[in-house]
């Protein structure tokens, strides 16, 4: 720019040029500001946008997966309770078939009455495997009827296992099928006809069929108990899902915050220093401009 | 040399001082006016005949000044410069400007863009899985992919909008052009007929320029000067003005695109720089792209959603009547895309078939459609690279327009610096001019005096 020759118009319009990118400068902070964010558009910064795409998205899908963990512990805590339950009706029945060989000391009558009882624990064990969790009998599969088993105890469910996606390429299973703990109905071997049989040789005092009952309830018992505990597990590991999840998405919440957020005490800090640059441009240009020759000649 | 011809000397020095201060007085009146070239007094001292004869007789002494010329001060190379600087600009900011108006159709990354809106959707699926039995989980995911569907369409015929709103501009820009070409032609022949009859015409050619410079920020091209002193603006080596005649161009929209074209013979003009071309190359190119771009989100998200969802070979899936799914999705681009499926019920959830007790419970496909959040080269991946590559090009659009601006900026001081009007300079030349007329007012006043002495007081001897 040396040796140019300058004239009024190119002050002028060089000055308005000045002023204008200043003015533009102080908009856009204010606007940063304003608006919270330091990307308001992809063009502001495409590699930060696409960060913050990636981010929300996997904020969605941590929040789908903690509300689908949720559901899991729904489902495995019915499982549990109605296992717990299960069981004790088992330890319950066992007692009353050990109580029924001791021989001698049962008359008839109280033989009956334990038949008796171990027939409604039937009942009430066949209650514990027709729990329901929202409507969905939790030992029945995908099944659209409304229990897992008939009044008979026949299995209604199929054999499909309910899962739940909580993380990516990760899903629980949150479902007990009822053939795997109650036994197979189809081939008898299940555990509602054991009891209806150990009924019937309880008021028949059939001691003989009584003893090998009794390694069937254990058998069933011990299948029980190691479902039990498969539950637990499933149990432990959905809900720790479900508590990663939620430190999951406060750092991927703060990541996003350190992308698109504006830092406010730098953006103000930069205000004011665009501000001040601003207001000495404005005063400059009020003393450059007006004076010229014509100001000195007389 | 008669003392007689020293004041007529003397007059022509009055009458150059007097025409200097006219010359500084009509630049600083147009100081502010744009395209005013500023204007210099040429003046020559009167000496000896150029062409010796016998008889010409030349005593040595001088015979006053004479104005050769009043002098435009414009360099032609700073010309073609600013000119294209400006055509270049002209193109620039027509694609800057579409670009930009592209990128706000795509509200990202805020919770109101298409981004949210799949990943809600996504979600939609997912609580589908967690309850297929429940229409109300049902209802909502066909209500979000209704609204994704419904973006993609708002969004494919705004930039239909947009693509006709810059047809229409560039028609505008083409009635621009051909005003401007038809008033350079008439000023061509004001300056030929001006410069036959010797009437000056340093303000028409001020007119001129600017026109020229109209027409290179329109369309950009070549303006000649010819040796008669007329302008000639090509356009890709083609004339759009030549003497005085004036070319007119329109644009045209046929298959293969839109153009411009001559009318003369309608064919294409080769526009290579300027507003013009910009246009052209939005509505061609720039749009288009993009508009496809928006299709491949389109068709990949109906494919990949109908592929997942649809029953199949190896693939079996059922609706909540136990009947095999169907297609989810209709459509083959941003601007046809639709929900397929208004009633909850014919969702396919599941992957089991009917039990004996009615149709499963299942809902593992609800829980794959969810999954397609994940796909790679899915739908969410296809619309993020969109979105990052749309930020680049108009990030990178509007730098170059901003360094275009400011090398314009340049251009146009540089032109400045050379044809405008310093307030200062003007002052100085009016108190030279000012102070030149009163020294040849002194000459006049001292041979005033010399002939007094002769006339009057010489020879009063014996009076």
């Amino acid at each position: 720019m040396d040796g140019m020759r300058i004239t009024q118009r190119m002050t002028a319009s060089r000055t308005l040029a000045g002023l204008e990118s200043n003015q533009n400068a102080l908009t856009r902070l204010q606007q940063e500001v304003s608006s919270g964010k330091v990307i308001s558009r992809p063009s502001d910064d495409p590699a930060g946008t696409v960060s913050a795409l990636q981010l929300r998205g996997e904020i969605s899908r941590q929040e789908q997966w903690a509300r689908n963990a949720t559901d899991g512990v729904g489902w495995l805590g019915t499982l549990d309770t109605a296992l717990t339950s299960a069981n004790t009706t088992l330890r319950r029945v066992r007692d009353l078939v050990v109580q029924g060989m001791s021989s001698g000391s049962n008359s008839t009558q109280s033989l009956q009455a334990l038949a008796t009882e171990v027939s409604s624990l039937r009942e009430s064990l066949l209650g514990d495997a027709n729990t329901n969790y929202l409507g969905r009998p939790v030992f029945g599969g995908a099944t659209a009827s409304a229990t897992a088993y008939s009044a008979s105890g026949g299995f209604q469910g199929d054999s499909v296992a309910v899962s739940r996606t909580v993380g990516a390429g990760s899903s629980v299973r949150v479902d007990v099928n009822g053939r795997d703990v109650f036994g197979d109905d189809s081939t008898g071997s299940d555990v509602f006809t054991l009891l209806t049989n150990i009924a019937s040789n309880l008021s028949s005092g059939n001691t003989a069929a009584l003893a090998s009952n009794l390694t069937s309830i254990d058998a069933h018992s011990s299948t029980i108990v190691t479902k039990l505990a498969d539950v637990g597990a499933r149990y432990n590991r959905i809900d720790q899902v479900r508590q990663n999840s939620d430190s999951k998405q406060l750092d991927l919440k703060s990541n996003l915050s350190g992308i698109e957020d504006v830092d406010l005490p730098k953006t103000l800090m930069n205000i004011s220093l665009q501000q001040a640059a601003y207001q000495a441009a404005l005063k400059s240009t009020a003393s450059i401009v007006q004076p010229s020759l014509v100001d000195f000649l007389r | 040399m008669s003392d007689f011809s020293t004041l007529n000397l003397a007059l022509s020095g009055l009458m150059a001082a007097r025409r200097g201060m006219d010359v500084t007085g009509q630049n600083v009146a147009n100081a502010n006016t744009a395209g005013y070239t500023r204007q210099r007094l040429v003046s020559e001292a009167i000496g000896a005949s150029t062409q010796p004869a016998v008889w010409a007789t030349y005593d040595g002494s001088n015979g006053g000044v004479r104005v050769a010329d009043v002098q435009r001060l414009r360099d032609a190379f700073q010309d073609v410069r600013s000119r294209d600087a400006h055509a270049s600009q002209g193109s620039l900011g027509a694609t800057s400007d579409a670009l930009s108006q592209i990128e706000s159709l795509f509200p990202e990354p805020s919770s109101d863009g298409l981004q949210s809106m799949l990943d809600s959707m996504w979600s939609g699926f997912s609580d589908v899985a967690n309850n297929p039995s429940d229409p109300a989980a049902r209802s909502q995911v066909i209500a979000k992919a209704n609204t994704v569907a419904t973006w993609l369409n708002q969004t494919s015929s705004s930039l239909d909008a947009l693509s006709a709103n810059n047809l229409e501009k560039l028609s505008a820009i083409a009635t621009q052009i051909n005003t401007a070409a038809e008033n350079l032609a008439g000023l061509n022949t004001a300056i030929l007929q001006g410069g036959t009859s010797g009437i000056p015409v340093n303000e028409l050619l001020d007119q001129r320029d600017k026109l020229a410079d109209t027409l290179a920020q329109l369309v950009g091209g070549q303006a000649r000067v010819d040796a008669n002193g007329t302008m000639g603006v090509y356009i890709g080596g083609a004339a759009i003005v030549r003497g005085n005649r004036a070319e007119t161009i329109s644009a045209t929209t046929d298959l293969s695109g839109t153009r411009l074209t001559w009318d003369k013979d309608a064919s294409t003009v080769t526009a290579s720089g300027g507003t013009a071309a910009g246009l052209l190359d939005t509505v061609n190119n720039i749009i288009p792209t993009w508009k496809s771009k928006l299709d491949t989100v389109a068709s990949q998200l109906i494919s990949s959603v109908n592929a997942v969802h649809a029953s199949a070979a190896g693939h079996p899936t059922y609706d909540a009547n136990g009947n095999p799914g169907g297609a989810f999705f209709t459509g083959t681009t941003a601007a046809n895309i639709a929900v397929l499926i208004s009633d909850p019920s014919l969702l396919a959830a599941s992957n089991q078939p009917p039990g004996p007790a009615g149709p499963s419970k299942d809902g593992s496909n609800a829980d794959a459609l969810s999954k397609l959040a994940l796909a790679a080269n899915g739908p969410n991946g296809t619309y993020h690279s969109l979105v990052v590559n749309l930020g680049i090009a108009t990030a990178d659009a509007n730098l170059r327009a901003t360094t275009q601006n400011n090398v314009t900026t340049q251009v146009d001081d540089a032109r400045e610096s050379t044809s405008g009007v310093s307030i200062d300079e003007e002052m100085t030349n009016l108190v030279t001019y000012q102070r030149a007329y009163e020294a040849s007012g002194r000459v006049l006043t001292a041979v005033d005096q010399l002939l007094d002495t002769l006339i009057n007081r010489t020879g009063l001897a014996g009076r």
